[in-house]
């Protein structure tokens, strides 16, 4: 077993990102079954294919773990390995829900990677920020965000982002750039820690008048956060 | 009803955008028909309040809920019992409801400066037991109760994405009462014990008739809407009952009792919403 193999199978929290899977798995069933529920089934498929590589970066001795010596590259690289890898999953289930539906299976394979890699920026900047736990609140969100669309559109009558209508050359070419330019962030990201250093350091580097030695600190250790 | 500067940020958008989207669709967003601008499918807009401002709601409790047992090793040394601390976040809930009243309030001005079409489904075309009904059950309550779940989910959901297993399963639980076919079954009434049910049917602006409404109308599905509001108020009553009864301390023999005639007043309030009011649909006349 190498050492990456070690380290992610207990540092990932496997349980919900595997649980994120298994509801996209079961909704790509219920699309199967009935035809008709692809209209909202499909995007929850996407969404919940990308909230699970928003739990890669979840730690909870965050402040701690980026003070290792492997804590700032070799780490998040890891974990970025891992949520490329869920991303992947989720797109291969989005693939097959969209084959059920008559959909067009690129366009929501390439949707569920940039959405994907937008969860797993947002989770590397979270973690960078000292969250210790962003993948709940993310995956919430997401699920949240991703759906407003689809009220909004029935309100209104405006086309959805998603390609349950084929999607044009511009929205095709904005999905695919999206994708790249969060990848590709997410990377520089971890490759060039200094481009985002931790929130901690910086706060460690200025003087804090009520830190000062010999007085007690108002401010918690560490914040307390819901999971 | 929340101190985490992400939650607020959560919850006030959520306001904000469905405040927002409220005032465009009734004033510029709305639809230009027989020279003059109306606002169309009234009875839809609860939507609104129900997404932006209940599910946001449900997320933003549920972590706040699970927040407060990160300290429970020092809570437990505080005077306050869980039950009570639970009660205290059910109290928050009322946060939500007031933004639903808010929006309410809203919508009724905007379409008193901007009548409806003649035609539209809506006060003086409807029964107006009904109108309230729909308003108050799909719009405000609606907003209550995504507080009131949320602290359900945080206390009795413990896993990491509760708060998201509980958001899709709610909306695909609704769905499940939208379906065309469902809509317009004999059985149509049935499809109430959903917590957000689809009562009116948009106006066929295609100019196709679809599923028995005419086209260019809007319809009022089958149950009845007041009886519903009572139906998703005993759900929310049930919701605070089961988030309390996590306490072990509180499982007294009234809490129980309550909790029992709770669960019967809700099966009862059900069945009379499925088998009362509009029995197959009222449609209303031609919106060109």
């Amino acid at each position: 077993m190498t050492g990456s193999t070690w380290y992610l199978r207990r540092a990932v929290p496997w349980r919900p990102a595997a649980g994120c899977l298994v509801g996209a798995a079961l909704l790509v069933a219920a699309v199967t079954r009935w035809p008709d529920t692809a209209g909202l089934f499909l995007p929850l498929v996407v969404l919940l294919g990308a909230s699970a590589a928003g739990f890669v970066f979840d730690e909870t001795a965050v402040r701690v773990a980026t003070a290792t010596p492997r804590g700032t590259r070799w780490a998040p690289l890891n974990r970025l390995c891992a949520g490329s890898g869920l991303v992947v999953l989720g797109a291969a289930l989005a693939v097959v829900a969209a084959g059920e539906a008559g959909s067009d299976r690129s366009d929501w394979a390439g949707l569920t990677l940039a959405v994907g890699g937008v969860s797993v920026l947002t989770a590397l900047v979270a973690s960078r920020r000292q969250v210790p736990h962003p993948g709940s609140w993310i995956s919430s969100t997401l699920v949240l965000l991703g759906l407003a669309p689809l009220v909004v559109g029935l309100m209104l009558g405006v086309r959805s982002p998603y390609p349950l209508e084929p999607w044009t050359d511009g929205w095709r070419a904005g999905w695919w750039l999206t994708g790249l330019i969060a990848w590709t962030v997410a990377l520089l990201l971890v490759a060039v820690p200094n481009l985002l250093p931790a929130r901690g350091r910086r706060q460690q580097a200025s003087p804090d008048p009520v830190s000062a030695p010999g007085t007690r600190s108002a401010r918690p250790p560490v914040r307390a956060t819901g999971r | 009803m929340s101190t985490d500067p992400a939650q607020t940020w959560t919850e006030v958008h959520g306001v904000l955008a469905a405040y927002l989207l409220t005032v465009l669709m009734n004033t510029i967003w709305a639809d230009q028909r027989g020279g003059s601008t109306m606002t169309y499918d009234l009875l839809s807009h609860p939507i609104i309040p129900a997404f932006f401002i209940g599910l946001p709601s449900l997320i933003v409790a549920a972590r706040l809920t699970r927040s407060t047992e990160v300290a429970a090793e020092a809570l437990g040394a505080a005077p306050g019992t869980e039950a009570q601390r639970t009660k205290a976040l059910l109290g928050a809930c009322v946060v939500p409801f007031l933004a639903g009243v808010g929006w309410l309030v809203l919508l009724l001005v905007l379409t008193w400066v901007n009548p409806p079409h003649p035609n539209e489904l809506w006060f003086g075309t409807v029964n107006n037991l009904y109108v309230w009904g729909v308003l108050l059950s799909l719009g405000v309550v609606s907003c209550l109760g995504g507080g009131l779940l949320g602290v359900l989910v945080g206390r009795w959901l413990h896993f990491r994405g509760a708060s998201t297993v509980a958001l899709v399963a709610v909306v695909g639980v609704c769905l499940t009462s939208q379906i065309p076919g469902m809509l317009t079954s004999e059985a149509a009434g049935f499809r109430n014990w959903v917590p957000w049910s689809m009562w009116h049917w948009g106006t066929n602006s295609d100019g196709q008739p679809f599923h028995g409404v005419p086209a260019w109308s809007q319809a009022l599905l089958a149950g009845n809407p007041a009886t519903y509001l009572l139906y998703l108020l005993a759900l929310c009553a049930l919701a605070c009952g089961g988030a309390i009864w996590h306490d072990r301390t509180a499982r007294t023999p009234r809490l129980r009792m309550l909790n029992v005639g709770l669960v019967v007043a809700a099966v009862a309030l059900f069945l009379v919403t499925a088998l009362t009011g509009i029995d197959g649909m009222i449609t209303s006349g031609p919106l060109q």
